[in-house]
């Protein structure tokens, strides 16, 4: 079947052989998820460009050769870091020996506001992930307490300020900022101060993965700038296509969003990107944890063993926190009434 | 949710507000097969119906939304948003020789009647552009449009039995709250749909909707809030009109800046009869000698500033 990345080569091609391309400079932008933003943030500050995205998120037939062929042609090329396995011959690493002037796009991950979401990578399906009610992403407490045997109520009442500190929730968001930021620089970007107004504009990532639409604006502008090109004066806010929020928005949790003086929710968006269909589905906390359990019921235990798991596992402090935690919280619940 | 292509917020919002509400969409947009007797025997197995008003012309039997109000009394109103206040320069162009259909010029249904006035009196692209300035939009009474325009929306309210004045003096606090006249943004639709749960009794839930805002209309046509006027209300704008875009699978869509859309609207204007291109504030201006004149030297005196200037 042809990926994401076959369907945009026999587009371009097909574009150049009807000799169908205006626009200059000549932009190709190449990556995941995160690279529609990119691209899109290019066209908006340079809109007389001709902006291509190539989007690498699953196999595909295209060979390496036939990528940097088609993108030897632009005046600028820019990448996110992509393994090998998506395009055949070679990731991000042999890209770059065929063109080397390809400029890196930094990956946007960021842990801070998400401290409890996990990927589960079956080991037993050559770390294929597992899918849940929110796509690849998982909780971790919603995970060990379906493993420890725990019912829906129960680890319902576990999710609070008491359990995330003593797990360590709350002490993510430097790690998380360092890493963000090393990774930038290894890209060549400075985006210190850009973390900062992230920042205090309130939660800047649907997902740890997943950034919103004027984080990859103000990147893809670090980019531009970076490559010597003139940017229009525009504002973002005005043009804020955003593909990202279609997919799944894992929430950040009130208690964490508060942290940092935001507002959080127990609210999980599914992902729908037929908006002329419905309008998606959402999921309060006891919807998405008797969700996930579905989901973990038809699993083998050794197939959900994320590293956290095994970890907490190892671990009898992290099994009694939980079961105490749990304990508690229901024991209030019924002494109210 | 029965309405037109701000339904789909309106509809998002009321699922975003309260998860447990199952939210189907109704959108009537263009005309469709559906007659108000289907359309109501499918409304009829909802415990909630909203809709905004609609005309003829989408229904098959022509039936309006008077009609359906009438036939189902519990429905909650919602309004349709036109705002003038940010794109006082976009009009509309329904050809008179075509049975009023819309003309389609570079930003679809979307026209600027600047662009418009230019290609009807002989003036270049480059004089045409000249007219997106400060004097010229004082001129034509842009820059007073915001009262009119307020006014507008709060009539919508009140005809759906909602006052809408504490909101829209909260949404002119922030950016421009519109893409076009007629497209708001997520955070109009979900205060509206705010109003309207609280009124048919279902609690919203407090949140951040900025966390989720999906947004539909932003895939359309988003209008710039030209300089001059973006400057008038304390805001930073912008010269460039991004194009209708649905397929970001496939590209990153197309934008336009101020002088290739004017140029653009002239060859849509060039294959077109002069009797086609009609609105009543162009040919105003048109017939107006004192006025065409005021518009072709404050053109000029642009041109002559940015001469001087390079």
């Amino acid at each position: 079947m042809l990926s994401e990345i076959d369907h945009q080569l026999l587009h371009v091609w097909g574009r150049r052989l009807r000799g169908r391309e205006d626009g200059s400079p000549r932009i190709a932008v190449v990556g995941n998820c995160q690279s529609f933003g990119v691209a899109y943030g290019m066209k908006l500050l340079v809109p007389h460009a001709h902006v291509d995205r190539f989007t690498i998120v699953r196999k595909g037939v295209t060979t390496l050769n036939m990528l940097a062929k088609t993108l030897a042609s632009y005046d600028h090329v820019f990448s996110l870091e992509f393994q090998p396995g998506f395009v055949r011959g070679g990731g991000w690493e042999e890209l770059k020996g065929l063109l080397p002037n390809v400029a890196p796009i930094p990956s946007i991950v960021f842990s801070g506001f998400h401290p409890d979401t996990i990927y589960i990578l079956d080991p037993t399906r050559h770390g294929f992930p597992v899918e849940g009610p929110t796509g690849p992403y998982h909780s971790a407490i919603a995970l060990f307490a379906y493993l420890r045997g725990m019912s829906v109520d129960q680890t319902v009442a576990l999710f609070g300020e008491r359990l995330f500190e003593a797990l360590g929730y709350f002490d993510v968001w430097e790690d998380s900022a360092k890493e963000f930021l090393e990774l930038a620089g290894a890209s060549g970007l400075d985006l210190a101060a850009e973390l900062v107004r992230w920042s205090r504009s309130g939660p800047f990532m649907y997902s740890m993965n997943h950034p919103k639409a004027h984080v990859l604006f103000d990147v893809a502008r670090a980019l531009l700038n970076k490559a010597g090109m003139k940017t229009a004066p525009v504002e973002f806010a005005d043009f804020a296509v955003d593909d990202i929020v279609r997919g799944v928005v894992f929430p950040v949790y009130p208690e964490i969003a508060e942290r940092y003086g935001h507002r959080g929710a127990y609210l999980f968006k599914r992902a729908n990107y037929r908006l002329a269909r419905n309008v998606g589905q959402f999921e309060d906390l006891r919807g998405y944890v008797a969700a996930s359990f579905e989901v973990y019921a038809r699993h083998q235990r050794a197939q959900l063993m994320a590293p956290r798991m095994v970890e907490w596992e190892a671990n009898p402090e992290v099994g009694r926190l939980f079961d105490y935690f749990a304990a508690d919280a229901l024991a209030k619940r019924s002494a109210r009434g | 949710m029965v309405g037109n292509c701000q339904s789909f917020g309106y509809a998002f919002a009321l699922k975003l507000f309260d998860p447990a509400l199952v939210v189907d969409r109704y959108p009537l947009v263009a005309p469709s097969l559906t007659d108000l007797k289907t359309l109501r025997a499918a409304l009829a197995d909802y415990d909630l119906v909203f809709s905004q008003d609609f005309g003829p012309q989408i229904l098959r039997d022509n039936a309006t939304s008077d009609a359906l109000f009438a036939d189902m009394p519990g429905v909650v109103r919602l309004p349709t948003v036109n705002f003038y206040g940010f794109h006082p320069d976009t009009i509309h162009l329904l050809d008179p020789t075509k049975n009023y259909r819309f003309i389609m010029g570079p930003a679809g249904v979307y026209h600027s009647a600047l662009a418009l006035f230019g290609h009807l009196a002989g003036f270049t692209v480059e004089q045409t552009e000249a007219l997106f300035t400060h004097d010229a939009f004082a001129f034509v009474g842009y820059l007073d449009v915001w009262p009119s325009a307020v006014e507008e929306v709060l009539r919508a309210g009140q005809a759906a039995g909602m006052k809408l004045e504490n909101a829209v003096a909260l949404w002119a606090r922030g950016r421009a709250f519109m893409y076009t006249p007629t497209h708001p943004r997520p955070q109009v639709l979900f205060d509206i749909a705010r109003i309207a749960m609280e009124k048919a009794g279902l609690r919203a839930d407090p949140l951040e909707p900025a966390d989720y805002a999906v947004d539909d209309l932003s895939r359309d046509y988003i209008l710039p809030v030209y300089p001059p006027l973006a400057e008038h209300y304390g805001l930073r704008g912008s010269s460039v009109l991004k194009l209708s875009h649905y397929r970001f699978s496939r590209g990153v869509g197309e934008m336009l800046a101020l002088r290739d859309y004017i140029a653009r609207s002239f060859e849509h204007y060039r294959e077109r009869r002069r009797e086609q291109l009609v609105h009543e504030r162009v040919d105003q201006w048109l017939g107006d000698k004192e006025i065409s004149r005021t518009l072709g030297l404050l053109s000029a005196e642009e041109l002559k500033r940015r001469a001087a200037a390079r």
